[in-house]
């Protein structure tokens, strides 16, 4: 029998020879060839797939949140009219009194100039006017409507008798 | 000639004197470090100083994988053009060997997954190992001590193709002489104690095959 030491060492040569290179193939030569066929990468796959997911990220984000280009037809006092249906302030020609003016407040407050659209002075001028002529909001003329609800009515449960019958107790059938 | 002849014979004759390509995988030399950073730079000629200085310890960590060397030489070559493509990506956190090495690795065991994809059967050896094995056996003087070793050796060779992958790749690769534990560790991504483990389960296991069919003796 073998002992265990010679067994265990039969097997590590075994093992050593099954991956054994006894004739080198010519490996350079081969890869060599190859090199130029196939295009070196600079950088790895991982970053442009990153700097693109950045990227995506950044755009998915940003663009909506950017406000909705002004289209500033005209905003001099001959057409202060066409202000009040801004369809940036969401106010309707037939909005209440009150609501219009807020709406007001909020477009005449959204259209201020900015550094690359300068306000003219006739702009300025008939903005002021209509910040002036807009009614102060009273707070406390709010006056809220009571809450009425009906009051629920709720039937009594009833609940009806089970009526059990006895079971007949047939001997016969047991036996 | 008794069993323990036979025997010594066998571990005799395909004992592999020290391999002089071992390289030593711990500390990469400023030789090797030069090399990589003028292939980097684009030199070709550099490169191929790496493939020279690394196909062989390529071709066996393939080899060990896949049992068939049409297929570990396929391997090889593919693992030497992505390491090319990828040279510049690599920093140099490990050594240039261990990577090139993992890459190997991984081509490999996509190899041996897309083969028996293909195939439905499990990688045989490479008929040409019990050949070689023969053939180192054989040059004993007995005849009989001859066919002896070389059944003996081909016996030992169908057990170690017939364990499973994981503990067949670490025992292979253990085997070949050309990595420390430590390295077969992070190639596999197994702790140094599971690969210890592997080694000596798949000697058990190698063994208690030899004894069941025919035994040692």
């Amino acid at each position: 029998m073998m002992t265990d030491r010679r067994t265990s060492e039969l097997i590590d040569d075994v093992a050593r020879e099954m991956t054994a290179i006894h004739t080198m193939p010519p490996v350079r030569a081969r890869v060599l060839a190859r090199l130029d066929t196939v295009r070196r990468t600079p950088v790895p796959y991982f970053t442009w797939a990153t700097a693109g997911a950045a990227l995506l990220i950044v755009c998915v984000m940003v663009i909506p949140m950017r406000p909705p280009s002004a289209t500033r037809v005209s905003m001099g006092p001959a057409a202060p009219t066409a202000r009040a249906a801004d369809t940036t302030t969401g106010a309707v020609s037939g909005a209440p009194a009150t609501t219009l003016a807020a709406a007001n407040q909020v477009s005449v407050l959204k259209s201020a100039p900015s550094g690359a659209n300068e306000e003219t002075p006739a702009e300025a001028e008939w903005r002021a006017r209509r910040i002036a002529s807009l009614p102060a909001i009273d707070a406390g003329a709010i006056q809220p409507g009571t809450l009425d609800l009906p009051l629920l009515s709720m039937a009594p449960v009833t609940t009806a008798p089970i009526v059990m019958t006895p079971l007949s107790s047939d001997d016969d059938d047991l036996e | 000639m008794s069993i323990h002849q036979v025997t010594a014979t066998v571990a005799d004759l395909l004992t592999i004197a020290p391999d002089q390509n071992r390289a030593p995988e711990a500390r990469e030399s400023a030789e090797v470090r030069a090399l990589v950073d003028a292939a980097r730079a684009g030199s070709r000629d550099a490169f191929g100083d790496l493939v020279l200085l690394h196909e062989r310890v390529v071709l066996r960590t393939a080899l060990a994988a896949l049992s068939c060397r049409a297929d570990a030489e396929d391997v090889a070559q593919e693992a030497f053009v992505v390491a090319w493509q990828r040279l510049g990506g690599f920093r140099g956190e490990a050594s240039f060997r261990t990577w090139l090495l993992t890459i190997t690795w991984r081509k490999a065991l996509d190899r041996r997954r897309s083969r028996r994809r293909w195939w439905q059967a499990p990688s045989k050896p490479d008929e040409t190992f019990g050949d070689e094995i023969s053939r180192a056996v054989s040059v004993g003087p007995d005849p009989e001590a001859q066919a002896l070793a070389r059944d003996l050796a081909r016996r030992t060779a169908t057990a170690i193709a017939a364990l499973s992958p994981k503990l067949r790749d670490t025992l292979l690769l253990a085997a070949s002489g050309e990595h420390s534990y430590e390295s077969i560790g992070n190639l596999l991504g197994i702790p140094l104690g599971t690969v210890k483990w592997r080694v000596a389960e798949a000697r058990r296991l190698v063994s208690a095959s030899l004894q069941s069919n025919g035994g040692t003796s």
